[in-house]
This record gives structure tokens, C-alpha cells and sequence, in this order.
């Protein structure tokens, strides 16, 4: 076995072993979950909303909103624990391991997606609403 | 389309519906009114009577199913969904449960009462603090909702439904989780509000006590609107009902001779309990809310009853003591010596026939006299009008019993 084609082993492994997928469907399926709770806790409140004169679209801004700040939370602490992971695993296996500018960004990105997709299934319970129900 | 006439409310053989196939049920049936601008109108009947469906439909809540709707100069009847919501911003809503947001303060749920517009923040401060102000919670500006007592946040959603200066504010039993006093308050500042600037208020509720500050009440009952006099008269019974079942006295006497003290006491707290019972029954007898509705009634059914029967004149006279005469129907006044005609000379009016009918009570004795005169064709009364004139009596008499009663009630009271 060549030195190339070790390394090519061990990157396919690296790559079907453990893709990253998982994490993010995990990840949407947790955030999904807070989302909903607390807008099942918030029902009425939406309701009430909607029936005072507020388009769905406002309604549906507020989930959206905090599922972004839920992102955007959850986000830094995740890039902090990262890099001490990065630092420690590099001194540790004395591998050459940095976390780019261009990873940071597109793991941001990733997260905002996952939180999207989850506060878009969250809203449809708040689309849903009959704003005559708060009578 | 809109609405021909300033009416703020056009309701036009509204129907309603809920569910599908077997499980269908009628709410509302054939229900029409109008309420013009600027009217306090109160919406009573039992739970289930379709009073909050008939709300919801008023505030485009609801899409009508069959029959004309227009709200504030807008047809509600196949509009679509977003019509709808611009008609709900023009309307202020006050609900039973307060509704408001419980992490916002006090000033932030009233500024949501502004909507979506494009104030600036500091308007929209300044406007929330102004009706938090009108309504009398200046202190309490800064307090969460959560903080803030049951008719604090009845009050903050009252300011919330009028900041935004809605041309109609509909409000669903808004005193239903409050006290007396905080409900008389609250109602209080909805109408000193509300004629301040002209607003029409829909207001839904079986809380009697607060009936006294609408324009127009309408009942109803099953689904179906009845006039108010319909809703007097059954509410009068209802009380006279209520009254009568505490009148069933056992003999006394008997019971009491032949007792051990223990039966003794314990019947002396049950006759204690009931009498505790017929007095608040009294009371809300008594109360004056109850009572002035009564007495608006009577007027308005005295006057519908000349109306009915078409005549010049009705009126109703209650009397001391009973002559026991049963009919007495004058065709020609001027020539009938029992008429005086100096009464005439005095007001001016010429009477011409005259059909009196005399008010039994329960006991069957004459307590009151009810008059009409004066057929507007000019011919005699007969026995027709005899005849329809004695079936309103009837209940014209449960009525005036009823009010007679309470007013006796209450002069003893205060002597």
C-alpha cells in the first residue's frame, strides 16, 4: 500500500463513517422540539394576535425569529467548544488541525438552515390557528 | 358593496352552522339587525344561545356561511381571508379572558392595540401611556401583565382594544372573571370611552348588572334573536319562579312543639339558609340595574302595544284599590257620563273611544289600569281589539307586578 492510498482509506473511511448529516438532522429535530413546545405554551398569545388584526406573516416572523436567536445561541458556545477541541486533539495526536474562517462559516450557515427547517415545521401549528378560538 | 346608511352593522338573515354531515348543528338562525354608529348594544342569553358565534362573526373572525354581513362599510359575506383581516384592524377586541401577553409590560400589550403602522416608537409609547392613563393605571405603566390583578388586566386590555381609536370594539363577557365593583368599573370606562369618541360597542354577556349601559339590548335564545321585551318577561318569571320556591313553608308550629333541641337546631339552620336565600333573591331583585331595565321596558311595551293596535294614546295607571270592574270600553267619550271631559280641556287632546283593561296580580286582584284611546281610523274599539288587548295585558301584568313588588321591596328597605 502506497502512502496515497492509505490516506485515500482513511479519508473515505473518515467521510462514511461518521458524516456530519447526522448531526444536523438531529440538531433540527431537538430545535424543532423547543419550537413547538413553547408555541403550544404560546397558543393563545398567537391567537389573540391574529385576531386583533396581525397577518399570519407577522405571527410566523416571531417563530422564525427565535429560531434564528435559537441558532445564532446555540451557534457560539458550539464554536468555542470547537476550538478548544481543535487545540486539544492537535496537541494531543500532534496533528496539524485548524479551524478555518471558511469552516466556521459554513457550520454558521448549516445551523441557520437546520433552525429554518425546524421553525418552518414549528409554524404550521400557528398557520393553522383560528384566531376565533380565543372567544 | 358598501353599506347604504352610516349603520356600523348590517346583519341580514345570517345563518350559521357548525360541523359536517350527521354531526351538523344550527347556531344561528335567520338573525337580523342593525346597529348604527355610535351605539351601545348588549348581546345577552343563555350559554349556547350563539350570542359569541354571532361576536366572531361581527369581527371577521369567522366567515359567514349564508345570509348578508357588512361590517364598518365592508361586506363580510364571501370575502376573502384577507379582507377579513382588514376589516379585524378597524375593530378593537376585548375578551373575556383578558388576553394579553403575559411577558410584555403593561405599556407593550397596549401598543400592540396599534397594529403593524409605522408609528414611531416614541408615538406609540406615548399613545399606550395615554390610555393606560384614561383608564386608570398610570402607576402600573412599566408592570408586567403577569403582575398586575384580575381588573388591572381587564382595564390594560379596555385600553389595548381602544388605542388604535377602532370605529367598534366588540367585547365578549368581559366582566365574567371579576368582581362586582371591578366590573362596574371596567364597564364604567368602556362607555365614558366610547361616547368620548363615538365608538360602537358590541358587548357580550349574561352579567345583569351591567346591562344598564347599553342603548339596545337584544336576546338571544337558541340561536334566535327575540326582542327584549320576550327577554324581560322571561327573566321576570325566572325571578318570580325563584321567589315563590322559597314561600314553600312547611307548618311551623307543629314542627317545632314536638322537637328535641338537636332537630331543633338543626331545622333553625336550615330556616336560617333559606332565609338567606329569598334575601338574595331580594336583592338582585332590587337591584336598580334590574329594576330601571324593567321600567324601560314597560314603556317601550306600553308604547308598542298602541302601536300594535292602532291607537292615538296608551297608558297605565296603577291603582289602590280594586273596583273589580272587569271591561269598560267607552265608543263615544264626550257623550258617556263617566267621562270627564275637564282632563281634556286641560291637555288638549281629544278623546274619542276609550278601552280599559284592569292588571290582576297572582292573587287575582286588580292592581293597575291600562288604557288606550283613540283607534287611529276613528272608529270604536270592538271585540277583536278587546280580545288581542287582553293577551298582552297578561304579561304587560307579570311585569308591572314584578316592578310594584320591587318597589316595594325597596321602600321597605329604607324605612
Amino acid at each position: 500500500m502506497t502512502k496515497a492510498e492509505f490516506a485515500d482509506r482513511e479519508k473515505a473511511y473518515w467521510n462514511s463513517a461518521t458524516p456530519i448529516g447526522y448531526v444536523f438532522a438531529f440538531g433540527a429535530i431537538i430545535v424543532y422540539q423547543i419550537l413547538f413546545a413553547d408555541v403550544s405554551e404560546h397558543l393563545r398569545e398567537y391567537a389573540t394576535l391574529r385576531a386583533i388584526g396581525y397577518r399570519n406573516r407577522f405571527v410566523s416572523g416571531i417563530v422564525l425569529q427565535q429560531a434564528a436567536i435559537l441558532a445564532v445561541l446555540g451557534y457560539l458556545p458550539g464554536l468555542a467548544a470547537a476550538w478548544g477541541l481543535y487545540h486539544s486533539a492537535a496537541a494531543a495526536t500532534r496533528l496539524p488541525l485548524h479551524l478555518t474562517l471558511g469552516r466556521g462559516v459554513l457550520v454558521l450557515i448549516l445551523t441557520l438552515a437546520m433552525c429554518a427547517l425546524s421553525g418552518f415545521l414549528a409554524l404550521r401549528k400557528v398557520r393553522r390557528l383560528d384566531p376565533a378560538e380565543v372567544f | 358593496m358598501a353599506a347604504a346608511t352610516d349603520a356600523t352593522v348590517v346583519v341580514e338573515r345570517l345563518n350559521h352552522h357548525y360541523g359536517k354531515g350527521a354531526l351538523r348543528k344550527q347556531i344561528l338562525f335567520d338573525v337580523s339587525t342593525t346597529i348604527p354608529a355610535g351605539e351601545i348594544v348588549i348581546v345577552t342569553g343563555p350559554s349556547g344561545s350563539g350570542k359569541t358565534t354571532l361576536l366572531t362573526l361581527v369581527g371577521a373572525l369567522r366567515a359567514p356561511q349564508e345570509g348578508t354581513l357588512s361590517v364598518l362599510g365592508h361586506r363580510l359575506d364571501g370575502a376573502r381571508r384577507a379582507a377579513l383581516e382588514d376589516v379585524r384592524k378597524k375593530i378593537g377586541f376585548i375578551f373575556q379572558q383578558h388576553n394579553l401577553l403575559g411577558a410584555l409590560t403593561a405599556s407593550q400589550n397596549v401598543q400592540l392595540g396599534l397594529g403593524e403602522t409605522e408609528w414611531p416608537r416614541a408615538e406609540r409609547r406615548r399613545k399606550a401611556e395615554a390610555m393606560l392613563d384614561a383608564v386608570g393605571l398610570a402607576e402600573h405603566i412599566h408592570k408586567r401583565a403577569e403582575h398586575l390583578s384580575g381588573g388591572q388586566r381587564q382595564r390594560v386590555a379596555i385600553a389595548r382594544a381602544l388605542v388604535g381609536e377602532p370605529s367598534m370594539v366588540l367585547a365578549d363577557e368581559p366582566t365574567a372573571s371579576l368582581d362586582k365593583a371591578s366590573g362596574r368599573e371596567v364597564v364604567d370606562r368602556m362607555q365614558s370611552l366610547a361616547r368620548e369618541r363615538g365608538t360602537t360597542i358590541l358587548l357580550v354577556t349574561h352579567d345583569n348588572r351591567i346591562l344598564d349601559v347599553a342603548d339596545r339590548i337584544l336576546h338571544l335564545e337558541d340561536g334566535k334573536l327575540t326582542t327584549f321585551t320576550d327577554a324581560v318577561i322571561a327573566n321576570t318569571q325566572q325571578m318570580m319562579h325563584l321567589l315563590a320556591k322559597n314561600n314553600d313553608r312547611r307548618n311551623l308550629e307543629q314542627y317545632v312543639d314536638g322537637m328535641d333541641e338537636k332537630t331543633f337546631r338543626s331545622t333553625l339552620q336550615e330556616l336560617t339558609a333559606q332565609s338567606q336565600r329569598f334575601l338574595e333573591a331580594t336583592a338582585l331583585a332590587s337591584d336598580e340595574a334590574y329594576q330601571s331595565m324593567l321600567e324601560q321596558s314597560l314603556r317601550i311595551f306600553t308604547r308598542r302595544v298602541g302601536e300594535l293596535l292602532q291607537v292615538e294614546r296608551a297608558s297605565l295607571f296603577l291603582v289602590d284599590h280594586a273596583r273589580q270592574q272587569l271591561v269598560l270600553r267607552v265608543d263615544d267619550a264626550y257623550a258617556d257620563p263617566r267621562f270627564n271631559r275637564a282632563v281634556d280641556d286641560e291637555t288638549g287632546f281629544r278623546t274619542r273611544s276609550v278601552l280599559c283593561l284592569p292588571l290582576h296580580d297572582r292573587e287575582g286582584k286588580v292592581f293597575a289600569v291600562t288604557q288606550l284611546l283613540n283607534r287611529r281610523d276613528g272608529r270604536p274599539f270592538d271585540d277583536d281589539d278587546t280580545r288581542r288587548y287582553r293577551e298582552f295585558a297578561a304579561s304587560l301584568s307579570v311585569l308591572l307586578e314584578s316592578l310594584v313588588r320591587i318597589g316595594a321591596v325597596a321602600s321597605r328597605h329604607t324605612s
